[in-house]
């Protein structure tokens, strides 16, 4: 075989090899491992998803500045579902993606003031500014929630509930997604509506 | 004396401004009443609201049984900011519009106007900015009786975004003229805001498929016309929510009639459609709206 060809099929090797690793890393897939990541919390300590492994997380992308965030942090709903699953031994990471100096960055002091003020109990708030788990996990809005069971396995991917507005009125009239798949994963089923349209703000993403 | 004097001088003139200043002061107020009474006729056809400003207008003049009149809401944005398109792409919310009408009416769906992309970061928005008129026709029933105004309310909610959002929520109500009543004093410049809509044009399609793979959305369209002969760009916006990915396509190339767009599935793709709805818009000035089944 001639150099040419030897040279091309170098090439032709070494691009599907990167295809392939580049494919490997594409966005995550209900029913796949959740991709393992590790970021620092309020507290200065190193979180890490394979750290977790034997329970439920639940990932809440937020920014406190969002009117949708607001929505369900007024209305004490996010509150009430961060208390009821973390007393169920469910792990709860409240995730910021966003790039220092746009809406929702906050330092991690200002991170803790606002869990007091808010009477959030996230298990930790965990800080990502250079949006690198937010992509990796395909994070758009704020909120955009997912459930990872025990086993490290992503079983939901989505909103948070079923009415996507700005109205705290709509809540009680919504259906909760969470609740929904917990109620399914408990029983020891798959959950039906592992993949909904998140609704929010867009994550403040580094450009 | 004279300082006696001038000090009862001094304390009626205080007395008598006093007495002005009451006086004014009521005249003032009743003044400010009706500025603030009419204020609240004129603005529930008008509101200002967050960064911007809405109001319900009509387009013809009046009402006829059996025909159709153009309303719409008008949204003038602030610099920077924009409002949605019926799919607003990865984040935001569609404007609303919910119509109370008389019995007997009824409004079509909002006709869109062509859209604009807003890229935040690597995400993907739709809508547009600065001015833009979401329109319906409304359908006067056959046995209006002409004799009479007709008044409409919309309740509307939206969300308007710079880098951060703002939701917005109004109810707007209008007074139509029909033939009998004189018109409300609509200018003739609102009106013409109706044939300035840039609304895509609904245009059939002679061949080509829309195909659903494990990955991707293939679509080959064939227009009657030579619609891309000569076009240097070339944009689609898909109605159809949670249907691919809004970041640029995959593939995309044109020629005369026939263009061939390849995009990936959305994330959150959940079922095949049976149609695909969407809109071509060609060097930024020309867009068509067409419809094909989805294999």
């Amino acid at each position: 075989m001639n150099k040419f060809y030897k040279v091309v099929r170098f090439f032709c090797m070494v691009f599907s090899v990167l295809w392939l690793s580049f494919s490997a890393n594409a966005a995550v897939e209900v029913g796949k491992p959740a991709p393992d990541f590790q970021l620092v919390n309020e507290k200065g300590q190193a979180v890490s998803l394979s750290g977790l492994k034997g329970k439920f997380v639940i990932l809440e992308w937020t920014n406190h500045e969002c009117p949708f965030v607001k929505k369900h942090y007024g209305a004490k709903n996010m509150q009430t579902l961060q208390n009821k699953y973390t007393k169920e031994g469910v792990v709860w990471l409240s995730i910021i993606s966003s790039a220092p100096g746009k809406q929702g960055f906050v330092s991690a002091d200002e991170a803790k003031a606002l869990s007091e003020t808010r009477s959030a109990t996230p298990s930790h708030i965990l800080f990502d500014p250079k949006g690198e788990v937010g992509r990796m996990y395909d994070a758009k809005t704020t909120p955009h929630m997912y459930i990872i069971d025990k086993e490290g396995v992503l079983q939901y991917n989505g909103g948070i509930d079923s009415i996507p507005s700005a109205n705290p009125a709509d809540i009680g009239k919504a259906e909760n997604y969470l609740d929904s798949a917990f109620a399914e994963l408990k029983a020891g089923k798959s959950v039906s509506k592992s993949l909904t349209r998140p609704y929010g703000c867009s994550v403040k993403y580094a450009k | 004396m004279q300082s006696i004097l001038f000090q009862r001088g001094l304390r009626i003139a205080q007395s008598i401004r006093y007495r002005a200043l009451r006086s004014f002061q009521s005249i003032l107020s009743a003044y400010l009443m009706l500025m603030v009474c009419s204020l609240e006729l004129q603005a529930a056809q008008y509101a200002s609201q967050p960064h911007v400003d809405i109001e319900l207008v009509h387009g013809n003049d009046s009402l006829k049984a059996g025909t159709s009149l153009d309303i719409g809401i008008l949204f003038k944005l602030e610099e920077g900011w924009h409002i949605y398109w019926q799919n607003p792409g990865d984040t935001g919310l569609a404007p609303t519009i919910n119509w109370q009408l008389p019995q007997g009416f009824e409004a079509s769906d909002i006709q869109w106007p062509t859209p604009s992309i807003f890229p935040v970061a690597h995400l993907v928005n739709f809508g547009y900015e600065h001015e833009v008129l979401l329109s319906a026709k409304l359908r006067v029933p056959d046995d209006f009786s002409d004799a009479h105004a007709i008044n409409i309310v919309a309740d509307l909610s939206w969300l308007v975004c710079k880098e951060a959002c703002i939701p917005g929520q109004a109810t707007l109500n209008l007074e139509l003229p029909s033939v009998k009543t004189t018109s409300q004093g609509q200018t003739t410049t609102k009106m013409a805001l109706f044939d300035d809509r840039r609304l895509p044009r609904a245009m059939e399609v002679i061949g080509g498929q829309a195909e659903v793979t494990e990955g991707d959305l293939n679509l080959e369209l064939y227009a009657p016309q030579l619609i891309f002969k000569d076009a240097e760009r070339v944009e689609v916006f898909v109605k159809n929510l949670d249907l691919v990915k809004y970041a640029p396509a995959k593939k995309i190339e044109w020629n005369n009639n026939r263009l061939f767009w390849r995009q990936a599935r959305s994330e959150f793709f959940m079922k095949k459609p049976d149609q695909l709805d969407f809109v071509v818009v060609i060097d930024k000035a020309k867009a068509y709206d067409f419809s094909m089944p989805i294999e």
